[in-house]
């Protein structure tokens, strides 16, 4: 046995080390946390950071856009006043909130837009009224405006009469503004839908939708709030329910997972070794894992993903591996060093295998698969670096025999692969037949690059948020046209031709999306400007015939006085007025986006109209992020492959011919992974999930090949195969599409390389122990 | 497109204080199968030496809504039901929606059908009741329709006599309802 005082002050020194290096993470990892912000559940994450850039840079970013929500509170009933009544009393609550800054709807920003276009009245024109003063006579102009006074019903004018008399400019903001009509001018905005009256709360949070303080002070009021008034329909639209959907779902998978593991490793190590100290040295080995494996996280990044944690947590499940691996030596041998030293070369070659494995995927333009690439190399090389220290110290005098565990494999296993190497032929053509149908399979379903195939938020949000979305006549975000020009001016009155073409092909488009419409030209508008001068203000124009027929005294009127103005630029807007009008939103000084209606059908037509516009660019995000999946698939299988074949020499270098034992086995379970784990197409999580199985089905290889297949490493094998079967297959439940895809395959590897591996081993006849772990024994 | 009906938002007018002047409008309505009248419109507009007046008349039945027709000095017509909203017609007959004009729809036929529930969220109600003579007093409850509306008087006895609308400007509109022809239901 060895004793602390026969402790070598190199190995002394090395455990100080280690030691003073993990309280130094945990240290670290404990302040990052309070200080909070220290996690995100962005699913952009997840993304290439090119690709998640792009999304983000959609629109200015000083808006905060991200950060809106909407509320649609309602009750199919005809009194509505329990629902305002409810409406208030949730506004109130919102608005007590530090985290929320609910919008106030009280005109007040309405009425900076119609402050703002005041002193350009005289030179901003719809293109209807346009039409109008280029085709109609002043006459018939006159009359027109002089019945409408009349009308019972009368015309919004945000303008006075005196100011405006034809309401020129009124028309042409109320085109700026098409959303208003559907409001109510209740209490609380609200709009209706059929018989459901629908009561609007909006605001914004104050800090990033991903940030879990604000996220959840806003979720636990709307909760509470829905369970106080089950009676009211409550719809929500926002960035931030999403994100805390995404939360509250990983925070469970991480639990699940998370407890799942543990209590398997407990389990097994009180039935398996029935001892506190073994329990303990595996519990320090899992600690030291977690710790190491969230302190890189967080020295690398500033936050750390939650899906990250989430499948950080399958991390038990292998560093787990060792431990057992050591435990049973130890057992065997009864000397910790020895037990050190005969695994040696398999934990350094497994250990190493799987952190190559994940360095593979670090290499990955996936940020989130990055970081799990982080927390799961450090976590396996800390793992690796305890059982190294175990060595040192471990000393469990209580040596109770798992004899009955020993038999297992002699007794119940071994005999079926024996049976199955009489018939080797017939057993080789059917695992080769097998492989053969399961490639087949894999290249009929095909690939499955659909973006929103990982999107994790629930039926229910993602219908709640179209609903939503289409009351409010909000447009298809994901789909535009993007205009680029070379001076702002130029960017006017490019987006303002287009849009026109494209009404002239049938894709009608709001004025509150085209910048060129919301906010002319300098061309346009001095155009726009001598129109109106001639034919309404001029001698004959239509306000003197207007006069006539009213009546009355007109010298009031502005006839003669009115003037051109050049300062209605881009550049003149005010930074609180471009959240009221779309087209604001998504320009930028040379380039800008026309969003498109959600029913536009881009027809051929269409199509051939924007190839030929030069600087004119048809985007469809999704269509566009899919790609870029599909592009990184394909060039992670190439790598993949690659790397397959680099490895497979290392092991053939190493092992010579025994390598073709790993090989085979490795060969079958990568097919048979993708096979069964990917029913619906292969993703690039699925190929990125491989990097796991090859890691794991070598491992297991490399311990038959190191200690002999025997009854000891069948059973540590399987020991730690449990183990990561139930981590990876409770991941594989996970409703997070991305932790779904990479646990089916890897628990589909797992279950093929517990099964098969033996198998070809049985089959190549290198189920002995081999001379080398023979010998050491005997001398031993 | 943002129609603010300023005749018909006085029309719109109902209370969340509703007492004896909006019960007595419900009671005088609740029997009313139709009713037939004469309206004038005084607008006052304060660029204008002279209010702009004009005259026409008006029909209402239950079942199928309200015809709005201005006769003097120009005209046209207004249709509001429940199923089809509010239409202008044209001299042709032919009849266009007017959009976002629900809440007048609403409004329009909550009044002569004496059912105002629909418009308690959206105006402040005072109430005043003489013997004879009930008067509503309303204030816009949201500061967005503040803008545009100041405030507006009805004034009725057995039925709607007048409406004011007084604007945030100082324009007002005033009309008054007249020679009504009263069809109710045996009961």
């Amino acid at each position: 046995m060895t004793s602390i005082a026969t402790k070598k002050p190199a190995q002394r020194l090395f455990v100080g080390i280690w030691f003073s290096l993990l309280l130094c993470i945990t240290v670290f990892c404990v302040q990052h946390i309070r200080q909070g912000d220290a996690f995100e559940s962005n699913i952009l994450g997840l993304l290439p950071n090119s690709v998640s850039e792009n999304i983000q840079s959609s629109t200015n970013p000083s808006l905060n856009i991200e950060r809106k929500f909407v509320l649609l509170i309602g009750k199919a009933n005809p009194s509505p006043n329990s629902a305002l009544d409810a409406s208030r009393e949730l506004l109130h609550q919102l608005s007590d909130l530090n985290e929320v800054r609910i919008d106030q709807h009280n005109g007040e920003q309405l009425k900076q837009l119609q402050n703002f276009y005041q002193p350009y009245t005289n030179q901003l024109l719809t293109s209807t009224w346009r039409h109008r003063l280029t085709t109609d006579t002043p006459k018939s102009i006159a009359q027109a405006a002089y019945a409408e006074l009349f009308s019972p019903v009368g015309t919004y004018r945000p303008y006075n009469f005196q100011h405006d008399p034809f309401n020129l400019a009124g028309d042409w903001l109320q085109q700026l503004l098409p959303q208003q009509g559907q409001f109510r001018a209740s209490e609380i905005p609200s709009l209706k839908d059929g018989n459901q009256l629908w009561y609007v709360i909006s605001g914004e949070l104050q800090a990033s939708p991903f940030s879990p303080d604000g996220q959840q002070a806003l979720i636990y009021v709307l909760n509470n709030f829905a369970k106080n008034h089950q009676d009211l329909t409550i719809l929500r639209s926002g960035i931030v329910f999403h994100a805390a959907e995404a939360t509250a779902l990983s925070t469970k998978e991480i639990s699940t997972v998370g407890l799942g593991s543990i209590l398997a490793i407990i389990v097994l190590v009180i039935a398996v070794f029935r001892s506190s100290k073994s329990l303990l040295a595996i519990l320090a080995t899992l600690s030291a894992s977690v710790v190491a494996g969230l302190g890189s996280c967080f020295l690398i990044f500033d936050q750390v993903h939650l899906i990250t944690i989430a499948f950080g947590s399958t991390l038990l499940g292998l560093a787990v591996d060792y431990c057992f691996h050591f435990l049973i030596k130890y057992r065997q041998l009864q000397n910790a060093q020895f037990a050190v030293q005969h695994m040696k070369k398999g934990l350094i070659f497994s250990a190493g295998s799987s952190i190559l494995a994940y360095v593979f995927q670090f290499l990955s333009p996936l940020a989130g698969l990055q970081q799990i690439a982080v927390f799961m190399c450090a976590g396996l090389a800390a793992a690796a670096i305890n059982i190294a220290v175990l060595g040192f110290y471990f000393n469990d005098s209580r040596s109770v025999s798992f004899s009955t565990y020993l038999q297992i494999f002699p007794k119940y296993i071994a005999p079926h692969y024996l049976r199955l190497t009489h018939t080797k032929l017939t057993t080789s053509f059917i695992l080769l037949l097998s492989v053969i149908i399961m490639v087949a399979v894999i290249i009929h379903r095909g690939g499955s690059d659909d973006i929103r195939s990982l999107n994790s938020s629930s039926a229910g949000l993602i219908a709640s948020e179209i609903k939503v979305q289409t009351l409010l006549n909000f447009p298809d975000q994901q789909r535009y046209l993007q205009i680029s020009a070379q001076s702002s001016q130029q960017l006017l009155s490019h987006s303002a031709l287009l849009a026109n073409e494209l009404n002239n092909n049938g894709v009608a488009t709001s004025a509150s999306h085209v910048i060129g419409l919301a906010l002319p030209s300098l061309i346009q508008q001095q155009e726009d400007f001598a129109l109106i001068k001639e034919k309404v203000y001029g001698p004959s124009g239509a306000l003197t015939e207007l006069c006539k027929l009213l009546a009355n005294d007109c010298s009031a009127w502005p006839t003669k006085s009115i003037e051109f103005s050049s300062s209605l630029t881009p550049n003149n807007i005010p930074q609180g007025l471009k959240m009221l009008v779309p087209a604001f939103i998504m320009s930028n000084t040379l380039d800008t986006r026309i969003l498109l209606a959600r029913d536009t059908n881009i027809a051929p037509e269409l199509n051939a109209l924007i190839n030929t516009e030069p600087n004119v660019l048809y985007v469809d995000t999704v269509a566009n992020l899919s790609h870029s999946l599909q592009l990184l698939r394909h060039n992670t299988s190439l790598a993949l492959g690659g790397f397959l074949i680099i490895f497979s020499l290392c092991l053939i270098a190493v092992y010579r011919n025994k390598a073709l034992a790993p090989l085979i086995a490795l060969g079958i379970t990568i097919t048979a992974s993708i096979a069964f784990g990917a029913n619906n197409g292969v993703s690039l999580f699925h190929i990125l999930a491989l990097l796991l199985v090859i890691g794991l089905s070598v491992d297991t290889s490399i311990f038959y090949l190191e200690l002999g297949l025997n009854a000891e490493t069948w059973l540590a094998a399987g020991l730690s195969a449990i183990t990561s079967i139930l981590a990876f297959g409770l991941l594989a439940l996970s409703k997070v599409p991305v932790l779904h895809q990479f646990g089916s395959v890897v628990f589909v590897g797992l279950v093929c390389t517990w099964l098969i591996s033996p198998l070809i081993f049985y089959l190549l006849n290198l189920n002995n122990i081999p001379p080398h772990v023979t010998r050491k024994c005997s001398d031993e | 497109m943002i129609r603010v009906l300023l005749f018909a938002i006085s029309l719109l007018s109902c209370g969340a204080n509703a007492g004896a002047a909006i019960e007595q409008l419900a009671i005088d309505a609740k029997s009313i199968q139709g009713i037939n009248g004469k309206f004038t419109q005084s607008r006052h507009i304060a660029i204008l030496s002279t209010p702009l007046r004009s005259a026409g008349e008006f029909r209402y039945q239950r079942e199928i809504g309200l015809v709005w027709h201005v006769s003097h000095p120009v005209e046209s017509t207004l249709e509001i039901s429940y199923d089809k909203g509010l239409r202008l017609v044209n001299d042709d007959g032919e009849a266009k929606s007017v959009t976002g004009a629900e809440l007048l729809t609403q409004l329009f036929l909550g009044l002569f059908s004496g059912n105002l529930d629909a418009l308690l969220d959206i105006f402040n109600i005072d109430e005043h009741k003489d013997e004879a003579t009930w008067r509503l007093h309303l204030t816009p409850k949201s500061d967005a329709l503040r803008q545009h509306i100041s405030h507006i008087n009805i004034v009725g006895n057995n039925g709607v006599n007048a409406i004011t609308v007084v604007e945030t400007s100082g324009d007002r509109n005033e009309i008054h309802l007249l020679e009504q022809h009263i069809e109710r239901s045996i009961e």
